[in-house]
């Protein structure tokens, strides 16, 4: 494969299409190299094909607001591969969307579900209808009328869309109601449904126990445990909830949370009372951590600051992007930290993971500690198609076992000698599945 | 000629003068103006009433009649088929033709009657004034809401008709005002009329007859109007005889025709020089903005008044007091000036006379100052008789001393003034829903208040709903002449021109007393009450026609209490609490920076039961709001016209602070932004909500009215009654909201159940309500309102109508063009930006420095403006402020939390967003509305993600004129272009070419 000879074509077959031709230029450089040792990819042309997608539906979707007027929105769906299972994406509303970010978006989305592990397929959708400011009539009619064109599209076994930006419990609803009709029959076609017609549980958990279970197996791998850990988090919503509560439940010791106002350090680790409190200071939305050191003494808040200076064994970002920029990396690295569980979405600056890999630190990239997320999806899917609801503990079962399974995806493709380049492993075992599963099925 | 028409012989008896005075009056008012201020004319005012008061103490059979129409076309109609119109009275918007046009038609068709056109203060009002044709117009006068000045111009008028036969038959004396501004003039005018006629009441009490009174007040003085020199000149020489004195503006035009901008800045100057060549002892008054001309006065021996001094009105009273022989009679040793003794009315002449040393008494009378001063009071008959009767009459000092004493005590007479008290303690009760203490004005917002009273009456609303009830809260007002008296009485009229802190001035006025009567007044009405009060001030300013003092006044909530003494003291506590806010330095910029006088204003108190219901020692409605039947900020489908409303759980402080509230179109209630989808609810709902403490002791004295208000959490109170009515959950496993209140998780304050399903019909009677204000002020409004959900089962809800005021719009501003205006290289340009065109003067930009913002600490950036305003008010410089967040915010979090006086020098206030620190536009709060009403530019911008420009960068390659820890003062040496477009919402500051 010639990445630029590939993207120069691709350039003139797509002009104009910036963020999807970049998400291409990314991935395959990543996997470049491991590509060329695989000559039955490029006899198969992979790579020409797996950056095209598979179709794209644009359609009308003509809908009435409040005031009786005719509103006219477009929407889309993008149905990138389903070499490995049936389509599986997000449906975006925002005025933003066009067909250059779903192509982005989908493209992306094919490697992340591949590395979970479960057989679901890469695809995105959506629509420029902004559901800001819209009532629930108009937003319910919406959906409807999104739906009587993508239902012909989707199926439990050809596409199973779910939520994203501006496709919340609400549009799920509306939009699993229309199919439902249309279609005459009960299936899982969208995740992210309500629990009274098919949702699944832990779905708010997932995330951050997901990340918990992969960060255990990246200790157990290196010969440890992570039983007396101490671990610093930031950030104080659902996501860093979960790992507090997953790690504290193992053993391990979490000493810092963060807020936008700076973070709280409390050596004594947080306990069931502290984690529970994490909910009230997050059900008051003022978006600060400051009280937390007013209602438990021995604990302390640092005003403006990171919680990356405090010396830790492990340090999981949960927060928001670009949060561990590469002076953190340096302090956490010259403090000794072990190990970093990256669970935010590119939570770590490209001078943070440098000085991690440069000093032989594991770094858990997001796109596989934080799968624990998207492997619910996958859940949900096997639950409606066995026509069974499991209990949390079912599901929390199963996504400890997905995410030993990504763990040992990022392990295959990732040793380097004795060091484990997860960012790499993670990067590589996704499209390699896809590959694989491509060359596998012939040429289609 | 003498003014001795009827000398009376030593002994003569005095009769009753034959003369006719005021044969012209007054017959027939044609008033043309819009529903809301014909109202305040005759229900505040009592314009009619005190009209017919004076026709029925002049014993004249027919007082005028006030006919009022609502438009010039209706009124052109009415002269047409009615006629007999003898004076026509119209404000400015009263549709077409305009005011011009239609004075001009009354003067072609009927040339004898006089047209005058009264208008609110506004500077874009005046603006037009002065580009239109007025020599139609008899006067243009300016009006906030003193029902004083509409008298003071019936009896301009009526003095301009009777001025020749009596000053120049009758003897009656007069006063020669010379002013070219409408603005001063209405504000002098009145001023002056109410000293000539409070001597007048004063001297009627020792009236001894009812015809002496109609005597008296027929022969006042008369006021003579001059806009000009050259009319100056001429009532001089015709009236000089009669003349008590003259006040004079320094600069005004030399003609009738003159545009004001063409003024002479000195003809004050050659019109005193002129006059005291004529006459050395003519009082003259001169009154400028510009000291320099009072060194020019002190030379010419004539006196002088800073027109922008605090206590001009006092120095006013005061000199004419004294030279023109108004005030009281002073005896003084002639020749070292000491005060021997001061007369207010003829009882104590009396005395004085018989007690002043021989001197003195002869001083007096030989100077004929006794008589002068009776003349004032239009008491010709003692004064001719005292004028008649000088040394040369009597045999010796003591027979004359003793003659004056028997003619004046003949003249003396004790009448009480009949007050009409509309609150009776022996009658009120609590079927009586608005009563009055006192009989000044109501003030501006009690005003309103008594307006909306009226109008649902009128529209039936009251009960248009079957299980709600749409009302005022139960009111009293106790109107400004109380005010005054606790002034008065307590000698508190120091403080207008002392700088004191506000706890100092609240002390000081806590300590005071309030008059006993009131107090009196207050027991009947609390032994009535069993519900917390809010005290609000209604102040004789506030809420008027474009004047905005929104939010700048105190309101105090006190609790109610088993023990009515205690009740008594905590509500006196209060009263007294909102008079001191009239000085505390918030308000004192505000005027000053409204172009109001300090002097001018006076406080009247609405003292009114608070919305809603008691629950765990709190008190609070389901929700109050503030709605605008103009939108200055439409989002999607939304139109300015439709409207907009901000609601919030709980007092409204919430809301008039800026806090986080619901806002919705009344049109689309299901389509707030905020809850339109479940990350903005998440997001930007409320969290916090106000209740009244009721706990006695949370009530202290403290210059923050919010002393006893409890902000509370709503995570913490998910389970009061009235939190549920507004209550949605968040269902977080699912990520959906659930409508019940009841569902387990977090509580979010989205008013579902009122707003997408209709519990409540509140948009529908928001919708009715703001039309029903815009049909009856012919302008878009804002209102106030509370509504209580939570009544038991089978009672009425309660809607509560809190307060409508008029809102300045924007509607005529010219619209420019881009081409001349261009965002190009500009430093700030918005997308989103209110104002009135091109402002001028503007040099400098103070902005908050971006990277040393920091939200947590936007208290010590307020105080570092704070000082930095100061500055640039002793500098008298305007300036454009930059910051991130919602100005005016009381939430540190939410913006920097400043006062008006914190930022009352500028001129262009712009919102801008930081990356991490977004900005939704203060619109809807008070401070928005005081900012807009003032003709202050205000853009919003967040530059960050593309909406508007902010040129930081080029700001801070400049060298700074100060800079602090925070902010950031740049000057430009040449005034920069700053221009807003408020028709296309686009604004753009740029230096200038």
């Amino acid at each position: 494969m010639n990445v630029n000879k590939l993207m120069a074509d691709l350039e003139l077959r797509h002009p104009g299409e910036k963020e999807y031709l970049q998400a291409v230029r990314e991935v395959l450089m990543t996997v470049e190299e491991v590509y060329n040792q695989h000559p039955e990819f490029e006899a198969n042309r992979i790579a020409e094909r797996i950056v095209e997608p598979d179709r794209q539906f644009t359609f009308k979707v003509t809908w009435v607001d409040d005031k009786g007027d005719v509103q006219v929105n477009t929407g889309y769906r993008v149905q990138f591969n389903n070499a490995i299972g049936p389509y599986k994406g997000g449906l975006r509303f925002h005025p933003s969307v066009n067909p250059s970010i779903l192509k982005f978006l989908g493209f992306e989305q094919i490697f992340k579900n591949a590395l979970t592990t479960l057989p679901m397929g890469g695809a995105k959708g959506g629509s420029d209808f902004n559901p800001k400011g819209k009532s629930n009539g108009e937003v319910m009619r919406f959906c409807q009328a999104f739906m009587t064109e993508l239902w012909r599209h989707i199926g439990p076994e050809t596409d199973v869309p779910a939520g994203d930006i501006g496709v919340g419990g609400r549009e799920i609803g509306y939009l699993y109601g229309m199919y439902r009709k249309l279609a005459r029959e009960n299936t899982g076609v969208l995740t992210g449904k309500g629990m009274t017609y098919g949702g699944s549980l832990i779905r708010p958990e997932a995330t951050g126990f997901g990340a918990v279970y992969f960060l255990r197996q990246m200790l157990e791998t290196a010969g440890d445990s992570i039983k007396g850990k101490v671990i610093s988090i930031s950030g104080f919503g659902n996501v860093a909830w979960g790992v507090a509560t997953k790690a504290t439940e193992l053993g391990a010791k979490v000493v810092t949370i963060s807020g936008p106002d700076g973070y709280i350090y409390d050596p004594a680790g947080l306990d069931e009372e502290k984690i529970a409190y994490m909910l009230e200071l997050r059900a008051s939305n003022n978006d600060v951590v400051a009280p937390y050191a007013e209602k438990f003494a021995g604990s302390t808040f640092f005003a403006g600051r990171k919680p990356w200076e405090q010396k830790v064994d492990i340090a999981m970002p949960c927060a928001t992007q670009n949060e561990l920029n590469g002076n953190d990396a340096k302090m956490l690295v010259d403090n000794g930290v072990q190990m970093v569980a990256e669970v935010s979405n590119m939570g770590c600056t490209p001078e943070a993971i440098e000085t991690f890999l440069e000093a032989k630190v594991p770094y858990g990239p997001g796109k596989a500690v934080n799968a624990g997320g998207v492997a619910t999806s996958g859940l949900e899917m096997t639950q409606n198609a066995q026509k069974l609801n499991w209990t949390a503990a079912e599901v929390d079962a199963k996504l400890l076992q997905i995410m030993s399974s990504i763990h040992t995806a990022c392990l295959e493709y990732g040793r380097e000698g004795e060091y484990i380049n997860y960012m790499k492993g993670a990067n590589i075992a996704g499209f390699m599945k896809v590959a694989k599963s491509m060359v596998e099925q012939g040429i289609l | 000629m003498d003014n001795t028409i009827y000398p009376t012989q030593s002994g003569e008896s005095m009769s009753s003068a034959p003369f006719r005075f005021m044969r012209h009056r007054i017959h027939k008012i044609l008033l043309v103006c819009c529903s809301y201020d014909g109202y305040i004319l005759e229900e505040d005012g009592h314009i009619e009433a005190q009209i017919n008061q004076e026709y029925m103490d002049l014993n004249m059979s027919n007082p005028p009649s006030l006919t009022r129409v609502s438009s010039t076309a209706e009124a052109l109609e009415r002269l047409e088929s009615e006629g007999g119109f003898d004076f026509i009275l119209t404000m400015y918007n009263v549709g077409e033709p305009d005011v011009f046009a239609f004075s001009r038609i009354v003067k072609e068709r009927y040339p004898k009657v006089p047209v005058v056109l009264l208008t609110s203060f506004s500077k874009d009002i005046y603006r037009r004034i002065e580009e239109q044709d007025r020599t139609a117009l008899d006067y243009i006068f300016c009006w906030h809401g003193n029902a004083d000045l509409i008298i003071a111009i019936i009896k301009l008028i009526e003095d301009r008709m009777n001025a020749d036969k009596d000053i120049l038959e009758g003897g009656v004396q007069s006063i020669l005002l010379v002013e070219d501004s409408i603005r001063y003039y209405s504000t002098y005018l009145p001023a002056i009329y109410k000293l000539v006629l409070l001597q007048n009441s004063e001297f009627l009490k020792d009236a001894y007859n009812e015809q002496q009174q109609i005597l008296r007040k027929r022969a006042r003085p008369k006021i003579l109007l001059a806009t000009n020199y050259e009319d100056a000149v001429r009532i001089y020489q015709r009236y000089k005889s009669n003349l008590l004195g003259v006040i004079s503006d320094v600069g005004f035009p030399l003609r009738p025709t003159d545009r004001s901008s063409d003024e002479k800045v000195d003809a004050g100057i050659d019109l005193s020089r002129l006059i005291r060549n004529d006459n050395p002892l003519m009082p003259i008054l001169l009154q400028s903005s510009e000291e320099c001309y009072r060194a020019e006065a002190e030379e010419l021996g004539v006196g002088f008044i800073h027109k922008h001094s605090k206590t001009l009105h006092e120095e006013l009273a005061d000199y004419i007091g004294q030279e023109f022989a108004f005030g009281d009679f002073i005896f003084k040793d002639p020749v070292d000036g000491t005060l021997i003794g001061r007369a207010k009315d003829l009882r104590d002449m009396q005395k004085l006379i018989a007690q002043i040393p021989d001197s003195v008494f002869e001083y007096h009378t030989s100077q004929n100052h006794l008589s002068k001063w009776l003349y004032a009071r239009g008491l010709f008959p003692l004064a001719a008789s005292i004028r008649a009767l000088d040394r040369a009459h009597f045999d010796s000092r003591e027979e004359h001393r003793q003659k004056l004493v028997a003619l004046i005590r003949d003249y003396r007479t004790m009448l009480g003034q009949g007050v009409v008290a509309r609150f009776d303690p022996e009658s009120y009760s609590s079927a009586i829903g608005f009563a009055r203490l006192g009989e000044g004005s109501l003030g501006g917002k009690a005003r309103g208040l008594a307006f909306i009273n009226s109008m649902l009456q009128k529209y039936h609303e009251y009960n248009k709903y079957e299980d709600i009830r749409i009302l005022i809260p139960r009111t009293i007002v106790i109107a400004t002449d109380y005010f005054d008296r606790f002034i008065k009485e307590n000698g508190l009229q120091y403080v207008v021109s002392t700088e004191m802190s506000d706890e100092e001035l609240l002390s000081e006025f806590v300590a005071s007393r309030l008059p006993e009567q009131l107090i009196s007044e207050l027991k009947a009405y609390l032994a009535t009450v069993d519900y917390p009060l809010a005290v609000r001030s209604s102040s004789k300013l506030e809420d008027s026609h474009y004047q905005p003092f929104a939010g700048i006044y105190s309101t105090y909530m006190i609790p109610n209490t088993e023990d009515k003494s205690q009740m008594l003291r905590l509500l006196s506590k209060a009263i007294k609490s909102v008079y001191a806010s009239v000085y505390f330095a918030a308000s004192r910029a505000y005027i000053a920076t409204s172009s109001n006088l300090l002097s001018e204003e006076k406080m009247a108190v609405i003292v009114q039961q608070v919305c809603g219901t008691l629950e765990d020692g709190y008190f609070f409605p389901t929700l109050s709001g503030v709605a605008r039947s103009i939108n200055h900020y439409p989002i999607g489908d939304e139109r300015p016209e439709e409207g907009i409303v901000n609601i919030a759980l709980g007092l409204g402080k919430m809301v008039v602070d800026g806090g986080q509230t619901l806002r919705f179109s009344p049109r689309y209630p299901q389509k707030a932004l905020q809850t339109s989808t479940l990350e903005l609810t998440l997001r930007d709902t409320q969290r916090e909500f106000y209740a009244l403490d009721m706990r006695p002791s949370s009530f202290h004295i403290s210059s923050d009215d919010s002393v006893n208000l409890a902000r509370l959490t709503v995570a913490d109170h998910s389970s009061m009654r009235s939190v549920q009515h507004a209550a949605s959950t968040w269902n977080m496993l699912e990520n959906t909201i659930s409508e019940s209140p009841y569902d387990k998780g977090r509580k979010l304050i989205t008013f579902n159940r009122i707003l997408k399903y209709g519990s409540f019909p509140l948009a529908q009677i928001i919708e009715n309500l703001l039309a029903m204000g815009e049909q009856e002020m012919r302008c878009p409004v804002e209102m106030e309102f509370a509504v209580n959900l939570d009544v038991k089962s089978g009672q009425k809800k309660i809607f509560n109508f809190l307060q409508i005021r008029p809102i300045i719009s924007t509607n005529d501003d010219i619209s420019t063009s881009w081409d001349e205006h261009s965002s190009d290289g500009a430093l700030i340009y918005a997308e989103r930006a209110l104002g009135v065109g091109a402002m001028h003067g503007i040099s400098d930009i103070v902005y908050v420095k971006p990277q040393a913002f920091d939200n947590l600490r936007t208290e010590q950036i307020a105080a570092e403006l704070l000082a930095l305003n100061a500055r640039m008010r002793e500098e008298g410089r305007g300036y454009v402020l930059v910051g991130p967040g919602r100005w005016g915010s009381s939430d540190p979090f939410l913006g920097i939390p400043v006062k008006w006086s914190h930022i009352s020098e500028a001129r262009v206030i712009v919102e801008c967003g930081l990356d991490n620190f977004r900005v939704e536009p203060s619109q809807g709060t008070h401070f928005f509305q005081n900012v807009t009403s003032l003709g202050i530019g205000y853009l919003t911008i967040n530059p960050y993600e593309g909406d508007g420009v902010f040129d930081v960068d080029r700001l801070d390659g400049m060298e700074a004129a100060e800079e602090g820890e925070f902010l950031r003062r740049v000057s430009f040496s040449e005034p920069l272009t700053v221009y807003i477009d408020g028709r296309n919402n686009r604004g753009v500051i740029k230096t200038a070419k």
